[in-house]
């Protein structure tokens, strides 16, 4: 896979299958507390840019980071080493933590409504977050180009967008079966994109 | 339904995107135990993560970290406060019964004679009464010391909780006071013979803005933001227009932030425009001030 990723983020996925983070987690269970500084330094990295892709907001994005730590220091007694492997496990909380922060602050906002389009491509980017958005738009450069276009749509509406597929089909006005067939599709293609990286 | 529609709904369940009646359905299959299914979602977490790993690098802040490991620690301290405040009691070590004093022992003869005896009763009866009479009045004394401790304390907390609720009713009433016009426009809007026109800030006043909510048969309701509290001995004057002849609609004063919901009585016919202007407080038949907002 070339071009993909930052190393180190692939060095974490592929080095953390099993073993060590497992271990980690499994202390953690065990409330060893010296467990959880190492577990934060070696999985902080790959959940806070997903959380800061999907909140879009440097503070909530911190604090997301930090409820998904506490809440993984607490849960890691539920964690299955046969149901993932660690990151799919972080990872799950990260995302579904930062897709309730998201509802959350567009339930309190009366006025605000952040169209979910800003974030795939803000319209009038300012300060240091030009970058962010600029830099994000290079994920299509990475695996989601091995999808075609109208997959990597509804993958990103759902996955970082938090919307459903309901959702997804009355905004892109299409068939719903029509958005199913595509999630497939897209996510069969990721999971080959899996195999080649293990591979 | 073949396993290929369990496979979309996979699909879209890994993503979070499943919902309504599929969602149920795919999560009792599920719990039905479908290795299928199972296999699929757990192959799609991993690519999940594979998408995040993929992202941009984003540095987490320093001050997370911090503030976990502060949580962690807080939570340790805790636990040990916990042990400590309930300590195990030792085995064997339960404390000597107090209940009735040995005599003192030099008092006590190895062979006691009747009179002796009789004289260590006795001895023992006032010992025990005296002891009795005094722990009685220890008693009463402790007793009453608690129950005026905890009276003191009831009564303090019994006058804070009176003064709680009483705070929050005052606060209660004033947000209802404060709702309750906006509730009226509310139910003006429910009418579908209702007109809503917007009245635009001129004059002194170019921010101001303000809507009316109409109902010919019945007059309606205007509601004002933005617009100056005005000076003292004036208020705003509203006013119905139609076919060019003002009628007076009612006096009214914002509050400190320029807000008014204003009740406006039916006109005598289909009104042209809505207009406000500043007059003397007490309001007058025929306009004389600015125009502070106006419909149209």
């Amino acid at each position: 896979m070339k071009g993909l990723a930052p190393p180190s983020a692939m060095r974490i996925v592929k080095g953390g299958m099993a073993g060590d983070g497992g271990e980690l987690i499994a202390r953690m269970a065990g409330r060893d507390q010296s467990a959880f500084g190492p577990f934060y330094d070696r999985y902080a990295s790959l959940v806070h840019p997903l959380i800061s892709r999907i909140v879009r907001d440097r503070a909530d994005a911190a604090d997301v980071l930090q409820e998904v730590f506490w809440e993984s220091w607490q849960a890691a007694g539920s964690y299955d080493p046969s149901r993932g492997s660690p990151e799919a496990w972080i990872v799950m909380r990260a995302r579904a933590r930062a897709i309730d922060r998201v509802r959350s602050v567009r339930r309190r906002g009366e006025t605000f409504v952040a169209p979910l389009d800003e974030g795939m491509a803000p319209s009038t980017p300012t300060g240091p977050d030009v970058a962010d958005a600029v830099s994000d738009r290079s994920i299509v450069q990475g695996l989601l180009a091995r999808l075609s276009d109208s997959q990597r749509e509804v993958i990103e509406l759902a996955y970082f967008g938090g919307l459903t597929q309901t959702e997804i089909a009355d905004r892109l006005k299409q068939p719903l079966g029509t958005v199913k067939t595509r999630m497939r599709m897209g996510l069969e293609r990721l999971r080959e994109a899996l195999k080649a990286e293990r591979s | 339904m073949s396993h290929e529609t369990w496979d979309a709904q996979a699909a879209a369940y890994s993503l979070g995107a499943l919902d309504g009646r599929e969602l149920a359905e795919f999560e009792r299959h599920l719990a039905e135990g479908c290795g299928q299914c199972d296999f699929a979602l757990v192959q799609s977490a991993e690519a999940l993560v594979l998408l995040s790993a993929e992202l941009s690098p984003a540095p987490p802040p320093p001050g997370v970290r911090e503030a976990l490991t502060s949580r962690l620690s807080a939570e340790q301290g805790r636990g040990t406060r916990t042990r400590e405040s309930a300590p195990p009691v030792p085995h064997g070590s339960v404390p000597a019964s107090r209940g009735i004093p040995r005599p003192p022992p030099g008092r006590v003869q190895p062979s006691p004679t009747l009179d002796t005896r009789r004289q260590l009763l006795r001895t023992w009866l006032r010992w025990s009464v005296g002891a009795a009479a005094a722990m009685l009045v220890g008693a009463f004394l402790a007793g009453g010391f608690v129950a005026m401790h905890y009276e003191a304390r009831l009564g303090q907390m019994t006058r804070q909780a009176i003064a709680e609720r009483d705070k929050l009713r005052a606060e209660i009433a004033a947000l209802q006071d404060r709702a309750a016009p906006y509730q009226e426009v509310v139910d003006l809007l429910r009418d579908p013979a209702a007109r809503v026109l917007i009245m635009r800030g001129a004059g002194p006043s170019p921010q101001a803005r303000g809507r009316v909510v109409w109902l010919e048969r019945s007059g309606g309701r205007l509601v004002v933001d933005n617009l100056p509290p005005a000076p003292v001995g004036k208020a705003y004057e509203a006013w119905t227009i139609s076919g060019g002849k003002p009628r007076p609609a009612g006096v009214f004063q914002v509050d400190a932030g320029g807000d008014a919901v204003h009740s406006l009585p039916a006109a005598a016919g289909p009104v042209d425009v809505f207009a406000i202007t500043l007059e003397p407080a007490a309001g007058v038949p025929a306009p004389t001030g600015p125009i502070v907002l106006a419909s149209r």
